[in-house]
């Protein structure tokens, strides 16, 4: 029983970040229609600047996290701005900055192998990784606390600024119609831009919290994040902040435990199968209404 | 008659088509006849170049070992050709192609080298990577030298060599390091394995084969995927379990962060390794989680064969650091594939130089005094063990 406990720990707080990169990865497509494949450099690119910098200058991990967490959100608005502002401007579709996000995301993983190399290097908040405290039979790391714990506030913070502020309802405005929304008054250029800074921050947090939660970082952190946070934002209903966290817990849980009982080669199996079982039985995710469409 | 102006401009086009067709097909004749050149290229009868193909990851998860590797086969080509051992004016030079650690992209590597005239191939640092380059050279008939992949079923002289002594053989490093656990009181022990690469799962039964042999119970079995980099649940496993040792089987990188996550959950236990946790980079990685580890190698940088010393000392001048088990992996099988070349006595010819290598009985090595059987090294006598020190050295362990 305690095994089973420990290791709903240790799916949980991997869980809260597949929730966060989803909740970033669901709210620029919910808004902007963009499927971005380079998602997953934001994360990777937190990790090696927060490494690059400690090895550099000796700042604290914190320190170093917050210039990391900049730099990715600096990323994120060049990118909206150079690759995916042009499409929306010819009505590009869904196709297009699909396509540039792919050769995007290639060039920034030769950037990211040319930064630090192929071997894995350990990312360490000095220490503070490894503390833990006893919680009945179970051994808690303090990081697995501060990873649900952000994944909390963030998602809290999420709703109320798309829910509860008038920044979200320009957000949701321009997600639902640009043209109607521009006819209102809401600028779609900085709500655009608004849009690709914070899903840009929201993935470097998740990236950073991987790579303490795992001990290592690598060019391909943000792959594996990419690839299980867009399964993440299906099945918890893509901009969905509920189904999003939702999604994320019960994933992180399904790995861990698909692992010890059935083995490392059954873990894809499990993630995915659940969300083929959610594309064919519910695409629109958890929470998600189906869409109509008249003519 | 007169030619009507349409049909006499479309006459005129059609031949002047004609005519470039032709040029580029004779251009392109040309061409492919160049790269059809057999693998030993002789520039104005004196200096004989042999084309020899390295098919190694030098991008992606395991090119923790591929790079080195490179570095080691590099250092052996120089060393081979500086000093004439193949005979005045005969060469090596190497063809390289990246497998990106992807099985898929390691066929069209191989490919590449074998229809760019390779003579003979190094290559296969991972058992899925071996397994797919291996129909391939056998299928051109020429000569592979395997390197760091671990299935013991690959090798098949004359086609398919292995100058790295398995840890796996019997009487080998797990073997040799099972017995020393149990004489030191280990009576219960896990094992970790990265379980889709057949090389670790290999290198893991045999492990469980010589520890029970020992007298010491296997108790269970943690495992992860190839790139799995969230290894919480399996170190909780371990953890849980709480054995008296722990082997670890799993690829470069995953090994040394799976030895910190085990330490960071808690397992206070011996820790025993496969081969590969024996480099800086694993050093690196997990620090002083590695301290007390045990590496079933059989490559121990303070072993007193003169090979070593050499390959040591000109690893250091070249690439201004101490070499580790990769970079004499690749060292160690391009000076194999030398030996066959030069005992071949025609360096160019695949067949001769194959027929020589299933000729080699022993061989002189950085592991030491190396013997052949069906195209597999073996190492007969006690085999350097190591062990991680405090302060991220790797020392001798004793052995009985």
């Amino acid at each position: 029983m305690d095994l089973f406990l420990q290791l709903c720990v240790n799916g949980l707080s991997m869980g809260a970040v597949y929730a966060l990169f989803a909740l970033g990865f669901g709210l620029l497509f919910a808004t902007t229609s963009v499927l971005n494949f380079a998602h997953g450099m934001f994360a990777t690119f937190a990790c090696i600047v927060a490494y690059a910098t400690m090895q550099a200058t000796g700042v604290p991990f914190i320190v170093a996290a917050v210039g990391a967490i900049a730099v990715a959100a600096a990323m994120g608005l060049a990118l909206d701005a150079v690759a995916f502002a042009p499409l929306r401007r010819r009505n590009a579709g869904l196709l297009g900055p699909l396509m540039t996000s792919v050769g995007v995301w290639i060039a920034l993983l030769a950037v990211a192998e040319m930064a630090i190399g192929q071997d894995a290097r350990p990312l360490s908040a000095g220490g503070f990784e490894s503390t833990r405290f006893a919680l009945g039979g179970v051994s808690v790391r303090w990081l697995d606390v501060v990873a649900v714990a952000s994944c909390a506030v963030i998602a809290v913070l999420l709703h109320l600024l798309l829910r509860r502020s008038r920044v979200g309802l320009a957000i949701r405005a321009v997600g639902w119609n640009e043209r109607s929304a521009l006819v209102a008054g809401v600028s779609s250029r900085r709500i655009f831009a608004l849009i690709a800074v914070l899903s840009a921050v929201i993935a470097a947090i998740a990236g950073l919290l991987d790579g303490l939660l795992t001990g290592a970082i690598s060019p391909q952190l943000g792959d594996e994040l990419l690839i299980v946070g867009f399964a993440v934002a299906i099945v918890g209903g893509v901009g969905d902040i509920r189904g999003s966290v939702i999604a994320g817990f019960a994933i992180g849980l399904i790995e861990v435990l698909s692992v010890q009982y059935l083995g490392a080669e059954f873990r894809n199996a499990a993630t995915f199968g659940l969300l083929l079982i959610f594309l064919v039985l519910r695409p629109s995710g958890i929470f998600g209404r189906a869409e109509k469409v008249r003519a | 008659m007169k030619i009507p102006q349409t049909q006499q401009s479309r006459f005129t086009r059609s031949r002047t088509l004609l005519r470039w067709a032709a040029a580029g097909v004779t251009v392109a004749s040309a061409i492919a006849l160049a790269g059809c050149q057999g693998g030993g290229s002789s520039g104005g009868g004196e200096a004989t170049t042999v084309e020899v193909g390295l098919v190694v990851p030098l991008t992606g998860v395991v090119s923790s070992a591929g790079v080195p590797q490179q570095e080691g086969v590099e250092l052996a080509v120089e060393q081979i050709n500086s000093s004439g051992y193949l005979g005045d004016g005969v060469e090596i030079s190497i063809t390289e192609a990246d497998t990106e650690s992807d099985p898929a992209k390691a066929i069209a590597a191989a490919q590449k080298v074998l229809s760019g005239g390779a003579v003979a191939v190094i290559g296969g640092t991972s058992t899925p990577e071996a397994g797919v380059i291996k129909p391939r050279t056998v299928a051109a008939n020429v000569p592979l030298a395997l390197l760091s992949s671990l299935d013991p079923t690959l090798t098949e002289a004359p086609s398919v060599f292995r100058s790295l002594p398995l840890p796996s053989a019997p009487g080998g490093a797990n073997a040799q390091a099972a017995k020393q656990f149990a004489s030191e009181g280990v009576k219960t022990a896990m094992v970790a394995v990265t379980a889709d690469n057949d090389g670790q799962v290999s290198d893991t039964e045999s492990w469980v084969t010589y520890l029970e042999d020992a007298g010491v119970q296997v108790v269970g079995r943690a495992s992860a995927n190839t790139g799995d980099t969230n290894l919480t649940g399996p170190a909780a496993q371990v953890a849980d379990a709480n054995p008296d040792l722990l082997i670890i089987s799993m690829l470069p990188g995953q090994d040394a962060a799976f030895a910190k996550a085990v330490r960071d959950s808690g397992f206070a236990g011996r820790i025993g390794s496969y081969q590969s946790l024996s480099t800086q980079a694993a050093w690196e990685l997990a620090g002083k989680a590695l301290d007390g580890v045990v590496v079933a190698t059989v490559y121990s940088p303070g072993a007193d064969f003169p090979e070593l010393k050499e390959f040591t000392s000109s690893f250091a001048e070249k690439y201004d650091r101490q070499p580790n088990i990769q970079n004499a992996v690749g060292y160690t099988a391009a000076w194999f594939l030398a030996r066959g070349m030069k005992d071949s006595g025609d360096p160019t010819s695949s067949e001769a130089i194959a027929e020589a290598l299933a000729d080699v009985t022993s061989l002189d090595t950085v592991f030491g005094p190396v013997r052949f059987d069906n195209g597999q090294a073996f190492v007969d006598g006690e085999l350097p063990l190591a062990i991680w020190t405090a302060d991220g050295t790797l020392e001798p362990w004793r052995t009985q």
